[in-house]
This record gives structure tokens, C-alpha cells and sequence, in this order.
């Protein structure tokens, strides 16, 4: 085992311990205190999942068109 | 498809799952609600599938030694999991099913990518692995301790440069589809083309924090219990993002 895969390997076991231990516990008062929160519940960004509709759309004509040029 | 245009594709992907009315309608509901150990263990979950689904496409491809052996998989993966990510943006109800679905999907893209690119640079994949891990793990204990602390103009800064992203990267393939060789700074392997890339991969990780945000605030409301399954999809879409975006710098700057 060389020291790139070693080192690395390293990381990948801590970071899925850290991520697997802390991720389960709620985050600390002065996180979860404060008034300038994200709401989630707001709908200010609703039309991006329409632009994205719209993206993935346009591009499904242009790889038919390019499947009918070839 | 060249492995850049399957990039790119995904790329597009961003942090749509969050623009949100997300806990609009959902309510506080009575009995099984969404917590964080439940969605920390879906994510456990959906990253397993994609292991498993990867080794597939990995192992064919060091088997035959021939990308158009899983080119073809690795680009059905791709546009199955574009598909399925976006029902499960639309319809959150059904991401306990579609969720595991566009995990497998994603692996056998992730897999095949993943296997092309060690091929061409030995050791690039656990390098690029290692440092999306290690970006979710810091910025998990950094959002915990509240020293990141997102606020509506850090999610509008996030979602503005990931739009932005995404629109450069769709012109990008759309031009690549006709014949031109598209937006040539963002694969090239020169100053401008990996400061680029470091910008991108400052933007999918920062993504990161609001999807921890999301899932926090969705366990302290009471969201129903399906939502840990679209808290997990949506920090899946975000480090598989991050993912690739690292293979790219990575392979960009083994390439000098």
C-alpha cells in the first residue's frame, strides 16, 4: 500500500466517523438561536426548479436533434 | 458523450432540490417524524448503493480495459439519474423509492467516470474521494459549532453562483453537441481554467451548508418522516457534485 492510498484511506474512515457521529446530533445554541435564519418554507426561489425543467428540456431536443443529424 | 460532457451534465444539477417551499404543506405532523440520526442513516444508506453500484462499472472497466465498454452504462446512469433526481425534486413524497434509485444510477455513472480517470492518473480517485469526504466532515463541524452560520444573503450568494454555474455549463455542452469546442477555459488546465475550478469546488462545498441547514431545520420542525429520505438525496446530489468537480481540479492540475 503506497502512501497516497494510506493517507487518503486515512481520511476517507475519519471523515465518515465524523460524519456519521456528529451528523446525529442538533447543532449548538448559537446556531439554532438567531434571528437571521433561512426559511425554508419560503417560496423565493421556486422558479429555479422551473428553470431547471426548462434546461434539462431543451437539452433532451438537442441530443434528439443531434441523434437525427448523425 | 465525452467524459466532460457527462460532467457537465451533472453539473448542472447544483442545489436545485433546495430552492424551496420544501416544508410548505408538509406540516407538523403527529408520530414518525423526520430526525437528523434518520437521515444521517439514509445517507449512510444511499452512499452504500452508490459504492456498490460503482464497483460495477469500475470492475468492467479495468476487466476490459475499454472505455466504450462502459461508456454506454456510465452515460445511462448519468441520464437516469438527471431523471430521477428531477422526480424527486418535483415530487418529494416519492424519495424514499427514488432516492436508492438515483443513488444505484449515479454509481454506475460515478463508477465508470471514476475508473477512466485512474486510468489515466493513478491514485486521482481516493485523492478526489478523501477530499470530498474530508470537505463534508469539516463543514459539518464547522455548521454544528455555528462558526459557518447561513442567512438568506449566503443562500442567495450560494444559489445565485450555482445557477450561474449551471447556465455556463449547459451553453457549454449545447455549443460541445454542434461541433464547437465550447467554453474552452473551463477544461483547460492553464491558471484561468483551475482558478475556475477552485471556484466551483468553493461553491458545491459551500452548498453543503445549506443542506445541513435544510436537514436541521427540517428535524426541528417536525417535517414528515420521507423527508430524511429527500435531506439524504439532496446532500447526495451536493457531494456527488463535489465529487466530480474534484476529479476535474485534481486531473487539471496532474495534467501541467
Amino acid at each position: 500500500m503506497d502512501f497516497n492510498t494510506l493517507f487518503f484511506g486515512i481520511i476517507i474512515v475519519l471523515s465518515l466517523a465524523v460524519f456519521l457521529y456528529a451528523g446525529k446530533f442538533r447543532a449548538s445554541e448559537k446556531q439554532r438561536n438567531r434571528d437571521d435564519k433561512i426559511n425554508w418554507q419560503s417560496a423565493r426561489y421556486r422558479h429555479l426548479r422551473t428553470i431547471l425543467l426548462i434546461m434539462v428540456g431543451i437539452l433532451a431536443v438537442a441530443m434528439l436533434a443531434r441523434w437525427l443529424m448523425s | 458523450m465525452s467524459k466532460h460532457n457527462a460532467l457537465q451534465m451533472f453539473g448542472r444539477s447544483g442545489n436545485p432540490a433546495l430552492n424551496d417551499n420544501t416544508f410548505r404543506n408538509e406540516g407538523r405532523v403527529i408520530g414518525q417524524t423526520m430526525t437528523l440520526q434518520g437521515t444521517v442513516n439514509k445517507t449512510g444508506l444511499l452512499l452504500s448503493i452508490l459504492v456498490l453500484t460503482a464497483m460495477y462499472t469500475w470492475n468492467l472497466f479495468f476487466q476490459t480495459g475499454n472505455p466504450a465498454a462502459v461508456m454506454p452504462i456510465a452515460t445511462g446512469g448519468a441520464i437516469g439519474g438527471l431523471i430521477l433526481a428531477l422526480v424527486t425534486i418535483f415530487k418529494k413524497t416519492w424519495s424514499p423509492i427514488t432516492a436508492p434509485i438515483y443513488a444505484a444510477l449515479e454509481g454506475l455513472f460515478l463508477g465508470g467516470i471514476s475508473a477512466i480517470f485512474e486510468y489515466q492518473y493513478p491514485g486521482i480517485v481516493i485523492q478526489a474521494t478523501g477530499l470530498t469526504l474530508g470537505t463534508l466532515a469539516s463543514l459539518l463541524i464547522l455548521y454544528k459549532l455555528g462558526i459557518i452560520q447561513p442567512t438568506e444573503n449566503f443562500r442567495l450568494m450560494i444559489v445565485s453562483a450555482t445557477m450561474g454555474i449551471a447556465v455556463l455549463y449547459f451553453i457549454s455542452m449545447i455549443m460541445n453537441m454542434f461541433g464547437s469546442t465550447g467554453i474552452g477555459f473551463i477544461h483547460s488546465n492553464g491558471l484561468f481554467g483551475i482558478g475556475f475550478s477552485l471556484f466551483v469546488v468553493a461553491i458545491a462545498a459551500l452548498n453543503l451548508v445549506l443542506d445541513f441547514d435544510f436537514i436541521e431545520q427540517g428535524a426541528e420542525m417536525g417535517a414528515p418522516k420521507y423527508m430524511e429520505w429527500f435531506g439524504a438525496f439532496t446532500l447526495m446530489v451536493t457531494l456527488i457534485w463535489l465529487y466530480l468537480e474534484m476529479l476535474r481540479l485534481l486531473a487539471k492540475l496532474r495534467s501541467r
